[in-house]
């Protein structure tokens, strides 16, 4: 029984190892695309240009004037002496983003009770750059206001430096810099896991049935799971390969945190490829040829990028987008593979996820026994 | 009558449609141990699908069939262990060398330890591909290739061999030396059913059947085959073969005609009374003849002549039908 199946897996890597056009693709591809998106997403966007309305005319406010101006990310280039200035500066795409202080601003600042108010213009379409300088911008306010509250509580006499503070920090509290590396490079991994297994898990088998050799292994004693397990566990080890190179590049040549367990990150990827692959001999049991899968994977890989949180909030889709999207594997695992890498959540706050993808993953396993059949039809 | 368990193959009413077709239609045969049974017929007869029923590898839609004892549906495991299949296609990688090819089935198969090494050194050597052992096989000849599907199907040595036309293809040279594989493997017991569109192989099986549009028109030994053609047969080589052709159809006492080439097969009812007034005749005509004689028919004549026979019966009775047969392929 284990013999065959060894037989089975032996016999695929074989096979790989001949298909050089293979290798290059799964290895040199998404190499490639980390290499491309990696530079290109968030390392460009620096010295954005900006204004300062100053109405407070305080230290205070040319502190933070100042603040501003030393964001890598940012760069004053004007100062306003009307809001309405600010206008046709952002209609002509003269700067991205306005800055109006308020006057009382420092004096909101010494007092406890008040709360600071600091408004922003931003250019919103460029969304990435207005993502980057708005996130920017707040950051910056936020941690000057944050070490001013410090500094009056010091001054004050010492005791707890926490509390109303926290009331400036909206975003940026998991990826402070907005380093849109991390956003974009994380969900790029779980796609190439996505495709990588999907590829290898339905080209291996329906190249089988292309060449005839399946119809061959029918008449032979292998049974049908046997076939499965032999045949899933090649694109299992490769897309798991895959995923600890890419994780590799993105970690050492990128920056990009792994502040959760990687042992964690390593099970749920594992997860996530065993609900992948079902997927995969699933795909390889409706084509008849490799072209018609491959074409098959790129239509899944379509919806999957759409259902995954990637490019669009998922929570802002119709509800029964919003539903559907909960039957895509990726959907749960983008939101394990960042909180893990990106929060440092443990497995027991993901449960959620874990369980959706568990599920997953068993109903596929089902639906790929059931189709997956020792006979032609 | 030999007993049930002696017959190595037998069907009953088998039946396999598909969406559009049937292919095997209500098939009765029965195999005995040892025969090498060929299946001829016309490409789209339903040969193929009929030996993948055989081989427990597709489900019929009607009727049933044991091979070497077992039920294909219920017992296909059993079937799968006892018998051989290879398939019109070169089912094997291509991107693995012939040894490892041979070693992969030794190892599905579970053929171990001193056994299998004689065994794939034995298979190697007749299918004479020792010297090739390391190619892949997707750089062997086509005539290599086939006598490597056939080694590789040998490997547990099978009981019952399907070969679905194994030799097309094939140079003329490596189609004898697989003959004489065939023939060996006869010799030790191997029940050997196979399908081929030449007619010189169907001569050399024990019995052979003429499947036309999933049916069988007739089943029998090679030479009772032959028998059954109606007349005698005249070969005429003449100058203007479609003029000719044309003209001696509906001249008196010839039963058919047949093309060959540059060669018309003129089935009469008498060759002593219908020879002189065929050369009369082309005279008259001014046909110049090349060449004229008597001549045996061989099996070719024969299918030919049965299925024009079964097309015009089908057409006179149901006119209908005979268009979807003409749709019948598969």
């Amino acid at each position: 029984m284990l013999g065959r199946t060894v037989t089975l897996v032996v016999k695929d890597f074989r096979q790989f190892l001949r298909d050089r056009v293979l290798i290059i693709f799964i290895l040199g591809g998404p190499t490639l695309q980390l290499v491309l998106l990696g530079q290109a997403t968030g390392a460009d966007i620096t010295r954005l240009p900006a204004a300062v309305l100053d109405e407070d005319q305080t230290s205070a406010s040319r502190a933070l004037t100042v603040a501003l101006d030393n964001l890598r990310q940012l760069e004053i280039t004007n100062r306003l002496d009307d809001i309405d200035e600010a206008r046709p500066f952002l209609d002509r795409g003269e700067i991205s983003l306005a800055v109006l202080i308020p006057p009382g601003f420092a004096e909101a600042l010494g007092s406890p009770q008040e709360r600071v108010s600091v408004q922003v213009l931003v250019d919103g379409s460029n969304i990435l750059g207005a993502l980057t300088a708005v996130g920017a911008a707040e950051g910056a306010i936020s941690h000057f206001a944050q070490d001013s509250v410090i500094e009056r509580r010091e001054l004050l006499g010492g005791g707890n430096p926490s509390g109303p503070m926290l009331d400036l920090r909206p975003i940026g509290r998991f990826n402070p810099d907005l380093v849109h590396n991390h956003y974009v490079l994380s969900a790029q991994l779980s796609l190439i896991v996505h495709v990588v297994t999907l590829l290898t898990a339905s080209v291996g088998t329906v190249r089988e049935r292309e060449m005839g050799t399946l119809e061959q292994l029918m008449v032979t004693p292998l049974t049908r799971i046997e076939l499965i397990v032999g045949k899933a566990t090649l694109p299992m080890l490769v897309a798991f390969v895959d995923f600890v190179a890419m994780l590799a590049i993105v970690v050492w040549v990128f920056g990009v945190p792994v502040r959760g367990s990687v042992a964690s990150l390593l099970a749920v990827t594992l997860l996530f490829i065993v609900a992948q692959l079902t997927w995969g001999l699933v795909i390889s049991a409706v084509s008849a040829t490799q072209q018609q899968a491959i074409l098959l994977i790129f239509m899944i890989a379509i919806l999957n990028v759409a259902f995954s949180g990637y490019l669009a909030a998922v929570e802002n889709m119709p509800l029964p987008m919003q539903l559907a999207s909960n039957f895509f594997p990726i959907r749960h695992y983008l939101i394990m593979l960042r909180g893990i890498m990106l929060k440092g959540a443990n497995l027991a706050s993901l449960r959620p996820q874990l369980i959706a993808l568990t599920g997953l993953g068993i109903a596929s396993l089902a639906i790929s026994v059931r189709s997956f059949r020792k006979q032609l039809e | 009558m030999p007993e049930a368990d002696d017959y190595a193959i037998e069907t009953h009413d088998l039946t396999r449609e598909f969406k559009h077709v049937v292919a095997v239609d209500n098939l009765n045969l029965r195999i005995e141990k040892g025969e090498i049974f060929g299946l001829v017929g016309p490409d789209g007869a339903g040969k193929t699908t009929t030996i993948r029923l055989l081989c427990a590898i597709m489900n019929p839609t009607g009727g049933s069939a044991r091979v070497a004892g077992f039920d294909v549906v219920k017992e296909a495991e059993d079937i799968k262990k006892r018998i051989g299949y290879m398939a019109q296609r070169f089912n094997l990688y291509a991107d693995l060398s012939v040894l490892e090819n041979l070693n992969f089935f030794a190892d599905i198969f579970a053929v171990t330890g001193e056994e299998r090494k004689e065994r794939i050194a034995q298979l190697l050597s007749f299918a004479r591909l020792t010297e090739f052992q390391d190619r892949r096989a997707a750089q062997l000849s086509g005539g290599m290739q086939k006598k490597l599907a056939l080694a590789c199907t040998l490997i547990h040595e099978p009981e019952i061999l399907f070969l679905d036309e194994p030799t097309t293809g094939v140079d003329p040279v490596s189609r004898r030396e697989f003959w004489d594989i065939l023939s060996n493997l006869h010799l030790r017991g191997v029940t050997l059913f196979l399908s081929t569109p030449y007619m010189d192989e169907a001569e050399r099986c024990s019995r052979v059947a003429l499947m036309f549009e999933g049916d069988i028109i007739v089943c029998d030994e090679p030479e009772k085959v032959k028998e059954l053609i109606t007349g005698e047969l005249i070969e005429l080589r003449p100058k203007e073969l479609r003029r000719a052709r044309d003209l001696v159809a509906g001249w008196e006492g010839v039963l058919e005609v047949q093309t060959y080439g540059d060669v018309l097969h003129i089935f009469v009812d008498s060759v002593d009374k219908r020879m002189p007034e065929l050369q009369a005749h082309l005279a008259m005509e001014g046909i110049e003849v090349e060449g004229l004689r008597q001549t045996r028919p061989r099996m070719e004549e024969a299918f030919i002549s049965l299925i024009r026979k079964r097309i015009a019966e089908g057409k006179a009775d149901s006119p209908v039908n005979s268009g979807n047969h003409q749709a019948g392929e598969e």
